[in-house]
């Protein structure tokens, strides 16, 4: 027997110690009376009738009862573990499967993650009275590791759910001999399972349609027309008829439907110009079993014409690809013809910088010093651009690292709020190479300004294929569409400081502000708005990852796994050593009734 | 010097008693009470015609006179009366206190001393397991002093058995007369099968059962005791509870409304006496309330 309190010497020398003085304690009671009666005629006539227990026996059974309560009670204090009694206590480390695809229904309609619940509360309750469970998870959902008892593991286990992001590792398990470790997946994730492990499945093939992908862009050909590129994926094991169903928040709708076999993808695009703001895609199928990735959103941006003021003494390269941006009226003066003029949405300067900072957004490449810019910090050759923020919308879909300059002004580092350092580079020292810059007020909207330290024929970006979508993101904060931003779901980081997060129906989401980002949970697909001093953005966040839709790619397709029965929880539901003080009350109880009440005779 | 037993002033007012018996007396000698033949004697019972050698002085000459025949006038009787006092000796009689032993011998000495009053002829016999002493034929007032000196020299001890006893003192013929047994009447087989013996004997029989108080009442209530056996020294290990008590005086006083219901079925008189009352209640008040004494 094992003994939770007590060492198995400790505990069998306390035992022997309670019997012994029990025992010395009955051998020490004091000699009954003998009184001297004329005749015992009656007495024994009496004993006849009325059967009395003998008094050897009556003294035998109360020592049995001394014995039996004090027993129970030293016996109580080892706690000992007692296999009628709830079993042996075990170390059990529960890992459970959080990722996505464990939400993933069978025909049953039971999902995975039900089973694996089930499952795991059954070994939990299997692992005895006094047994201890940890209870992890691959998404790192569960909190810091500990060791807890059967009702706190039980109720942690019913406080988890299967992620709807992220990657899923296999947490680290402690080590030992007495440690028994189970993993409960459906075998999609790939997961390093450590020797020991013993892997339970709880995949059952389940149905799946999937958006795979989701975006709503404008045209190439015509800016002022948008489309919206749709790809569905069927995930089945078995061919379906699927509906695709698009609306915008303007109530127009667009509806689909077509058949798709098992394993394929089919990618639409449609036209979705009359839609307006956010954009929302679903699919149905019969007996989807799992609905995290059957709605995606995007974003229809207000997709008029961009007036763009190009003052140049001509740098034909530049009015080449300005003109050639989709949506984009272009007007082309020279400097001296430059008059401050709030007709444009945009203002680009080539090697010319205005002295009063434009009414609307300005767009500088290689500017002379003026007061309104960074400060001038000196003219350099051959500069290498050193690191830049990826997070910045300019810098987002520009690989800097292709850009080769032969000579650059570089500014000096901002210490204003106000201005971004988003590419430096490394000349003499490291400078600021394209910086952007906010209006202290978010009144003056237009405002905005971007300054680029070289020429464009000083270095080879204007041929970089990057360059039209530099230009494009450029005039699209310079315009203050808002940026539109998009992420998979689960912790989701934007650039803005201090941003306040709201979600597509207004309500405000919980976000971490961080240093110069802000930092929210994207739980399903949806629309979220961050609003900062550094602009607005429309951050939408779809599942869009056809591993994730894909919840039949497991290492345990083929096998079936059979409904768990219901649970079969211990008869006893209390440890060992409450029964036994129980017992000993209840003894107490029966000793005081026959031999203090004399019961007996 | 040894105390009396009874005191001149109770002797004295014994002298106006006697026993009485259901049964004429079967004396041989003159005595005070009603025989069941005729003879000398005060009573006048029948007359007889006069037959050659009677007295010619039981002649009634009246009758001659007026019938001219002789008849002789015959008269009850008048005979001494048997008392057998049989006094229980065993271990038991000395439990209590005072003890029932002593009782027991008072008892014993106030019958056997209205018996001498009486001219009635006494036997005292101390029984336990079989005869343990006697002392017969003791008539006439002279003899109360060696009778009480008798009883003061018997001392209690060994087991009762009536039935043995009996058996053996009626194992040579007896006067028919009054039995007196003074006994706690705990015997080990039974009261009956002594009682029975007497029965089939004709004997005219009072029985005098002497309970002490510790006969029906233990101070150790709630507590384990070890009841001794004061003639066999049996044991019996009990722990005693009120309830049990309790079903215990319901027992004993069964035990003695069994004695008592035994001794009227036989017509024999019956007395059941503590040890605390004073003797002089017993045989002034009790005894001739019930008839016993007169």
């Amino acid at each position: 027997m094992k003994f939770l309190a007590f060492s198995p010497l400790a505990a069998y020398a306390l035992l022997a110690t309670v019997a012994l003085l029990i025992v010395l304690i009955y051998r020490l009671k004091r000699r009954p009376l003998r009184i001297r009666v004329a005749s015992n005629l009656i007495w024994r006539t009496l004993e006849t009738n009325h059967r009395p227990a003998p008094d050897r026996w009556r003294w035998w059974l109360s020592l049995f009862l001394a014995l039996f309560t004090g027993l129970s009670i030293a016996l109580a204090l080892t706690r000992p573990q007692a296999p009628a009694l709830g079993g042996f206590a075990r170390r059990v480390v529960l890992v459970l499967d959080t990722s996505p695809s464990m939400a993933a229904r069978g025909e049953d309609r039971v999902s995975r993650w039900d089973h694996a619940v089930e499952r795991a509360s059954r070994i939990i309750s299997s692992a005895g009275l006094a047994g201890e469970v940890m209870v992890l998870d691959t998404t790192g959902h569960a909190g810091t590791p500990d060791w807890l008892s059967r009702e706190s593991a039980l109720a942690k286990l019913r406080d988890l759910a299967p992620g709807t992001a992220g990657v899923a590792r296999m947490p680290l398990v402690p080590a030992g001999d007495d440690i028994e470790v189970h993993l409960l997946t459906d075998g999609v994730a790939q997961l390093q399972v450590a020797p020991r492990t013993a892997v339970e499945s709880v995949f059952t093939p389940a149905d799946n349609v999937a958006i795979s992908a989701f975006d709503a862009r404008p045209s190439l050909q015509d800016p002022t027309r948008y489309q919206a590129l749709v790809q569905v994926f069927n995930a089945s094991v078995r061919p379906k008829q699927i509906q695709l169903l698009i609306t915008g928040e303007n109530g127009a709708a667009l509806e689909r439907s077509f058949n798709l076999s098992a394993g394929a993808t089919l990618n639409q695009t449609l036209d979705v110009t009359g839609f307006d703001g956010n954009l929302r895609a679903e699919v149905h199928t019969q007996g989807d079993g799992f609905a995290l990735d059957d709605v995606a959103y995007g974003v229809v941006a207000p997709h008029r014409v961009k007036r763009v003021l190009l003052v140049t003494a001509g740098n034909r390269q530049l009015r080449a690809s300005l003109a050639q941006l989709p949506g984009v009226a272009l007007t082309v003066i020279t400097p001296p013809q430059y008059r401050p003029a709030p007709d444009y949405d945009v203002n680009v300067f080539d090697r010319f910088a205005p002295v009063e900072l434009p009414t609307r957004g300005a767009l500088l490449f290689r500017p002379p010093p003026v007061t309104w810019l960074p400060a001038f910090g000196g003219v350099v050759t051959n500069p290498v651009i050193s690191r830049w923020d990826a997070s910045h919308p300019l810098a987002i879909n520009v690989p800097w690292q292709g850009v080769h300059l032969q000579k650059a002004a570089l500014a000096k580092r901002s210490v204003r709020d106000t201005q971004t350092d988003v590419v430096l580079a490394l000349g003499s020292s490291e400078g600021v190479l394209v910086a952007a810059g906010e209006p202290a007020s978010r009144d003056n909207r237009g405002a905005r300004w971007i300054t680029v330290g070289f020429a464009l024929d000083d270095s080879n970006l204007a041929v970089q294929s990057a360059f039209p979508v530099f230009l494009g993101d450029a005039l699209a904060w310079l315009t203050d569409g808002g940026a539109i931003l998009t992420r998979g779901l689960g912790s989701v980081e934007i650039p803005y400081a201090n941003g306040k997060v709201t979600g597509s129906d207004g309500r405000a989401v919980a976000a971490i502000r961080i240093p110069g980002a802000t930092v929210f949970n994207a739980q399903r697909p949806e629309v979220f708005t961050v609003a900062s001093n550094a602009g607005t953005a429309r951050v939408v966040a779809n599942v869009i990852d056809p591993q994730t839709s894909d919840v039949n790619r497991s290492r345990f397709a083929g096998e079936t796994v059979s409904v768990a029965p219901s649970l079969n929880l211990p008869r006893f539901r209390f440890e060992p050593w409450v029964v036994l003080l129980a017992l000993a009350a209840a003894l107490l109880a029966f000793e005081w009734l026959a031999y203090t009440r004399h019961r007996t005779v | 010097m040894q105390t009396p037993l009874l005191s001149h002033d109770f002797l004295r007012r014994l002298d106006r008693l006697r026993l009485a018996s259901n049964e004429p007396a079967r004396g041989h000698l003159k005595g005070l009470h009603r025989a069941n033949r005729t003879g000398p004697g005060m009573e006048f019972a029948d007359f007889r015609p006069y037959a050659s050698g009677d007295d010619l002085k039981s002649v009634d000459w009246r009758a001659y006179q007026r019938l001219e025949k002789l008849f002789v006038k015959l008269f009850v009787e008048e005979a001494d009366l048997p008392i057998y006092i049989f006094l229980d000796t065993s271990a038991s009689m000395g439990v209590g206190s005072p003890s029932k032993f002593e009782f027991g011998r008072k008892t014993a000495a106030a019958l056997a001393h209205i018996g001498f009053v009486n001219m009635d002829r006494v036997n005292l016999i101390a029984v336990a397991e079989g005869i343990v002493q006697e002392r017969s034929g003791l008539r006439g007032k002279n003899q109360s002093w060696p009778a009480f000196e008798f009883l003061q020299r018997l001392e209690c001890g060994g087991k009762t058995s009536f039935e043995a006893a009996f058996k053996r003192y009626f194992a040579v013929p007896r006067a028919k007369g009054l039995i007196v047994v003074i006994s706690d009447y705990l015997d080990p087989a039974g009261f009956e099968p002594g009682l029975r013996m007497l029965r089939n004997l004709r004997q005219d029989v009072l029985a005098l059962q002497v309970i002490s108080p510790s006969d029906f009442e233990l101070a150790a209530v709630d507590s384990e005791v070890v009841l001794v056996d004061a003639e066999d020294a049996g044991e019996s290990r009990l722990h005693i509870t009120a309830a049990l008590m309790q079903a215990y005086r319901q027992e004993f006083d069964a035990h003695c409304a069994a004695i008592s219901a035994y001794c009227d079925k036989n017509g024999w008189g019956h007395v059941r006496a503590m040890t605390d009352m004073q003797i002089e209640a017993l045989v002034l008040h009790a005894l001739r309330k019930e008839g016993l004494l007169r």
